[in-house]
């Protein structure tokens, strides 16, 4: 029982502190001006780059089945 | 508890938004109800994607950033895939026929996990899903799935 219940605690702290993560790193891209469209075009050109940079491999190809 | 695989899409729409769909599922892994299962290379692309969208003027702020967005990853708990292999990368570029994609498509194949959820329904199909035998859905069509 208490092992369940320091449990519960963990999970309700971590969940805390996501929370208060995820609020500041709202309030922060707010404040800079990104929007969720500016992250996900950033997030598509980082995908493509990382293809070369990690795998070595040519950008955005049609692979045919 | 179902695990649950996140395209870079969901964290970002979550991170970004504080109410939606994307944010519910995070708030649920992080409420250990649902298993967080992330990429190592989304993790990273996501990293990378932050600091990509500052302003010279705004680099300064990197860091903070990057401390929030660590703690809103550490706090949840997520299960890590590590990179895929070319191997890997390569036969899952022949199931989504975007070699782009195929990284994550490699690591969510290798993880095995209960749904991958993605807002990429142009690349993330339900070919893919037939191809693969994945559950392969956007959060809404994951949250009409466990409750109907």
């Amino acid at each position: 029982m208490k092992q369940l219940t320091r449990q519960r605690n963990n999970t309700d702290d971590d969940l805390v502190e996501f929370e208060t993560a995820a609020t500041r790193l709202e309030q922060r891209l707010d404040k800079l001006g990104v929007t969720e469209e500016d992250l996900l075009k950033a997030a598509d050109k980082v995908r493509e780059r990382m293809l070369a940079e990690v795998y070595g491999l040519g950008v955005d190809e049609l692979v045919q089945p | 508890m179902q695990s649950l695989f996140l395209d870079s899409n969901i964290l970002l729409e979550g991170m970004r938004s504080r109410w939606g769909l994307s944010k519910a599922v995070l708030s649920l892994c992080a409420a250990r109800i649902h298993q967080m299962v992330l990429a190592r290379h989304v993790i990273t692309e996501v990293e990378r994607a932050l600091i990509e969208v500052l302003r010279v003027e705004q680099a300064e702020e990197a860091d903070d950033l990057l401390v929030d967005y660590f703690t809103f990853i550490d706090k949840a708990r997520p299960m890590i895939v590590p990179l895929a292999t070319i191997q890997e990368v390569t036969a899952a570029a022949r199931i989504i026929h975007h070699l782009n994609h195929a990284p994550v498509l490699a690591a969510a194949i290798r993880a095995r996990p209960d749904w991958l959820l993605s807002n990429n329904t142009e690349h993330f199909t339900q070919t893919v899903a037939s191809r693969t035998g994945l559950k392969v859905a956007t959060p809404y069509e994951f949250f009409r799935a466990i409750h109907p």
